[in-house]
């Protein structure tokens, strides 16, 4: 059942790829970033999604795919990037029909965001551009001041109590910016959730959430009315970042951390005037 | 209905379906040009999507539907129970948690056939763990108890694992193997599942007749030349490479080995012997027919087939039971 597939041959490992096929929506965005866009050739369909996507408009030229191998082998790309997670049947597939497939990995701290940059740069044959992305969010993180012990109290606050610990990039952000992550107190390491009691217990000052679907009631602003909640002096502020900025991983953490710092600062002169 | 007749009808639907399976997608196929492309340029585009996407995934539906079809049949003539079917004795739930624990250790990169390997191997654990708690002369009872304890002990080790699973995305891809699904499976899939499910067809190679037999009961069967614990341990091993090898190819499909039969039976004149390949060919087209349905539907995220026979054949069984009741009124 093996045959050879001349367009699908690569006689030079580290040429430049001329047809890029993503099937992973965080490798749309990377590669809108660090491609020459004549490069790609096609995106997911989440690309197109207005609450998925950060770079939409940009992503709006080119033609989507749902990740399938037959949509895929009509462009007959020279790389194809997946997911670390899902799409192992199709990733599988797509290796034997020889073509090149490579993964972006998950990232979960901020090296491992540089690192997925790089990769990425590397792949689509710019390195130079990668190093100086890194370049400058490293710049920025470094001025960034360091933690105050009394700073104010956050919660990432998702669906059905959905939260973050210090091992995950969100959480990492938030601490970037200043704030205490109150599901670290809670002995959350990475991904886990925070129930009622618990939020009670701790107080946060902030609810961080990220609605996908913007002006809908969201659940941080349902729990802020449990009778729990409105019994103590507790007023959780409501911070939400646009959930393209959090679904995948790019530059734009910068952004999300600049905001939150913004959104901590805010709080601290509020505290002030009472 | 005259039994030639309706093989000779079913034969043809899944026949139908096969080539509509190879034909229909989500972007159309010029078929001819890709048929004949097969012969001529093997490496053009139309040529592989036939050849190495659809091709194999319309042969593991027609395998797995068939097996899935013949082994409920199996099922419920050997326990004389309408509500079994052929997850009862674990291998599903095997497979799936060995699936599972791959997934969730990240192994499956480490060779392709590392995913199906692992389930056909927690499937046959399963089942050997089922007949290990049964003992060799178990009534039928301590079998089914003894499913349904390895089948709850699966299932609840996958949960932890779901519970545990490092981040919401592994945990997507859990759930979703779990749910059922034929989408771009190659060649070596389908060559990978191919042996075991034969050796599992061959092993019910007439059991239909002592089937037929044990409808009169088991002391009258056992007059007749049948021997229950026998053809009971034969049947469980053929479910378990067979039913093994789908789970592992294609993960857990449900419905389609409990409702077959029962589509089937009255056009047998209530005979297991004669459903065995009536039901094997039902299964077959049915799973072809979702599998085509799954296709046809524009959602944005693919529906899973293991979703679609659940979502058609539940409404059908509530059908079948009322219908039932009002015969016996």
């Amino acid at each position: 059942m093996l045959f050879s597939l001349s367009f699908m041959s690569h006689t030079v490992a580290d040429s430049t790829p001329q047809r890029i096929v993503s099937i992973n929506l965080c490798a749309d965005e990377l590669l809108l970033l660090l491609a020459d866009p004549e490069q790609i050739s096609a995106l997911t369909k989440l690309s197109h999604d207005e609450g998925a996507s950060y770079f939409r408009t940009k992503a709006l030229t080119y033609p989507t795919t749902t990740g399938l191998a037959e949509e895929v082998l009509p462009f007959k790309p020279d790389l194809v990037i997946a997911g670390e997670w899902g799409g192992i049947q199709t990733v599988n597939l797509l290796k034997k029909l020889g073509l090149r497939v490579e993964t972006l990995p998950l990232a979960n701290n901020m090296q491992q965001v540089f690192s997925n940059i790089e990769l990425m740069a590397e792949l689509t044959g710019h390195p130079e551009r990668g190093t100086r992305i890194v370049q400058t969010m490293q710049d920025y993180l470094t001025r960034l001041p360091a933690v105050e012990a009394n700073a104010p109290l956050a919660a990432v606050y998702d669906p059905n109590g959905y939260t973050v610990g210090p091992e995950s990039l969100r959480g990492q952000s938030m601490t970037l910016a200043g704030w205490r992550n109150a599901g670290e107190l809670a002995g959350i390491r990475d991904y886990g959730s925070l129930d009622l009691e618990t939020m009670v217990r701790l107080q946060p000052d902030a609810l961080i959430d990220s609605p996908y679907t913007l002006n809908t009631y969201s659940r941080a602003e349902a729990l802020a009315q449990h009778p729990a909640l409105r019994g103590t002096r507790l007023n959780p502020q409501i911070i939400s970042v646009p959930s393209n900025m959090t679904i995948c991983d790019g530059p734009w953490i910068v952004d999300t951390i600049a905001s939150l710092q913004r959104e901590r600062l805010n709080l601290a002169t509020q505290r002030s005037t009472k | 209905m005259n039994y030639r007749i309706l093989l000779t009808s079913l034969s043809l639907l899944v026949f139908c379906l096969f080539c509509l399976s190879l034909v229909l997608g989500r972007d159309p196929l010029p078929i001819w040009q890709a048929a004949n492309e097969v012969f001529t340029d093997r490496s053009s585009v139309f040529a592989i999507i036939l050849t190495e996407i659809r091709l194999p995934r319309a042969l593991i539906a027609l395998f797995a539907g068939a097996t899935l079809g013949l082994c409920g049949a199996a099922m419920q003539g050997l326990l004389r129970n309408p509500l079994a079917s052929p997850d009862l004795i674990g291998s599903s739930s095997g497979a799936a948690l060995a699936a599972v624990i791959i997934l969730y250790f990240g192994w499956q990169g480490v060779s392709l056939q590392m995913l199906p390997l692992s389930a056909m191997l927690g499937s046959l654990l399963a089942t050997a763990l089922v007949f290990a708690l049964a003992g060799r002369d178990a009534s039928i009872t301590t079998l089914i108890l003894a499913g349904v304890a390895v089948n709850a002990l699966a299932t609840s080790a996958m949960s932890l694992l779901l519970n545990l699973a490092p981040s919401p995305y592994a945990m997507r891809e859990l759930v979703l193997w779990t749910m059922g699904d034929i989408t771009d499976r190659s060649m070596d899939d389908f060559w990978l599942m191919l042996p075991f499910t034969l050796f599992g067809w061959a092993l019910m190679l007439g059991v239909g007749k002592q089937l037929n037999a044990l409808t009169l009961g088991e002391e009258t069967a056992t007059s007749l030349g049948v021997n229950p614990s026998w053809i009971r341990w034969r049947i469980f091993i053929a479910i378990a490479f067979a039913v093994g090898a789908t789970v592992a190819t294609t993960g857990m499909i449900g419905f389609i080995g409990l409702v077959v039969p029962h589509l089937l039976r009255p056009l047998v004149n209530y005979e297991p012997g004669r459903l065995l390949p009536a039901a094997a060919l039902g299964g077959a087209a049915m799973l072809l027919a979702a599998d085509i349905g799954v296709r046809l539907i524009p959602t944005d995220a693919a529906i899973k087939v293991g979703v679609l026979t659940a979502l058609v054949g539940a409404p059908f069984f509530l059908y079948l039971i009322l219908r039932s009741r009002k015969e016996h009124l």
